[in-house]
């Protein structure tokens, strides 16, 4: 029952996805727009990236994927990073269906209270966090701090991950 | 006479928790030499103020492990890196490693009394425990505007019970039915009545939860209860709501699951 339930609601809630399952694309990894450990010195991967596709992006965050999913959502990567002081940071990358999508979900995200700032086509940081978008892309950077070296590599993360969206086909 | 809840402010969440506990008769209150506990943290997300914050748990756990307890089970698995959050955690590491962390296995319970859940696929290892500890934190939660210990018991379940929850009235969308959503809550809360609620209102998002991130508050309190409905109706204050403003929460009493009237309940509220 409940497998019918999740099938008949994802094909006449989310019609993008049934429209894209008619024409699929070949898809290469999202891991290829994290950040390498080479371009970032002091912080290395914490474990390994965690990965969504679809309706799966409910077991990773909950009812947070409610928005992306209503607003098209393709897949997800999520890393963390961590520091030699222990510090981590969080970074959340979604593909969305569209640059439309994204930019929908982006409107959500950060709202309009943050300090705009120039990573991708549109950016905002918060008190300990970072949203923007490009293309079909929404990401979210976030630390467990507001002190300004914090703040610093959200922002130097979110310009490398912008530039490897630049980069991909 | 004891309290029915216990509010504790303070810097230190650890400590707080350590004082909610010993003010509701000390944890012996609780629990017996020998017990197996399992505790069901609100830890899965990695976003500050969207998780229990860890020093909270550890209180509980550690209290429990002084209490004589056999085993702690761990009953959803936190987020990676969840306890090197805490600065107590390299200190505790002896009480960590006591922790058995969950099978993945869920066995299915009927709900005789649930008016919209009649059954639920639940974690096992509850079922193992002689003690059952709820450890929520107070949040904003976009569907159900609120997020504490009701809701954090669907942390017990499958994907495919909580999928039920939020669409099984065929409503599209994941927060289209709250009325339902909130009566699954409720019935999900008969299956069994935590011994003691504890709900971490230290540092918690008031915009975009569940996940975060978002804007952040700071009540510097741990509230302690024996009750859950009685927990979430003085916990939602943090967040700006009354107890009526929270589906659930009316839904959980009417249940018989316990008062929400402010005037019913006994609180004691300090600072630390």
């Amino acid at each position: 029952m409940i497998l019918s339930i999740l099938l008949s609601w994802s094909i006449v809630s989310f019609s993008p996805i049934f429209s894209q399952a008619e024409e699929p694309r070949p898809k290469e990894s999202l891991l290829h727009l994290l950040p390498l450990e080479s371009d970032l010195k002091v912080w290395k991967l914490d474990g390994e990236p965690q990965t969504a596709e679809g309706i799966r992006l409910f077991e990773l965050i909950n009812g947070g994927a409610e928005e992306y999913v209503k607003e098209g959502f393709s897949r997800a990567v999520m890393a963390t990073y961590r520091n030699n002081e222990g510090k981590r940071i969080n970074l959340d990358i979604y593909e969305m269906l569209t640059p439309e999508s994204a930019k929908s979900i982006y409107r959500k995200k950060a709202g309009n209270k943050g300090q705009k700032v120039s990573v991708g086509e549109e950016a905002a940081m918060e008190d300990y966090y970072l949203n923007f978008r490009k293309g079909a892309y929404q990401v979210t950077l976030s630390g467990y701090d507001t002190r300004r070296e914090t703040l610093e590599w959200l922002l130097r993360m979110a310009r490398l991950v912008a530039e490897s969206i630049s980069a991909s086909p | 006479m004891k309290p029915d809840l216990v509010a504790v402010k303070g810097k230190d969440p650890y400590v707080n928790t350590l004082r909610a506990i010993q003010e509701l008769g000390g944890i012996e209150a609780f629990m017996r030499r020998g017990d197996r506990v399992g505790v069901l943290v609100n830890s899965p997300f990695k976003n500050i103020g969207a998780s229990v914050n860890p020093d909270v748990a550890l209180a509980v756990i550690a209290k429990c492990l002084e209490g004589g307890a056999k085993e702690i089970r761990y009953l959803k698995d936190p987020h990676r890196g969840y306890w090197e959050r805490s600065p107590k955690s390299g200190k505790l590491a002896t009480v960590l490693k006591a922790l058995k962390y969950e099978s993945g296995d869920h066995v299915k319970v009927e709900i005789p009394g649930g008016l919209s859940l009649k059954d639920a696929r639940v974690t096992k290892e509850l079922w193992d425990c002689d003690v059952f500890i709820n450890i929520s934190i107070t949040k904003h939660h976009q569907g159900v505007l609120y997020s504490g210990a009701l809701k954090n018991m669907m942390g017990l379940c499958a994907f495919s019970t909580n999928s039920y929850f939020h669409l099984g009235t065929l409503k599209l969308g994941w927060f289209a039915d709250l009325d339902h959503l909130s009566q699954c809550i409720a019935d999900l809360n008969l299956i069994k009545k935590p011994d003691l609620c504890i709900s971490d209102a230290t540092t918690f998002i008031t915009e975009k939860g569940p996940y975060g991130p978002g804007k952040l508050a700071s009540a510097e309190t741990v509230v302690a209860s024996t009750n859950g409905v009685s927990l979430d109706a003085f916990c939602c204050r943090f967040l700006g709501l009354q107890p009526e403003d929270v589906l659930m929460i009316g839904k959980a009493s009417r249940n018989g699951l316990g008062e929400m009237k402010h005037d019913r309940i006994r609180i004691k509220s300090l600072s630390v």
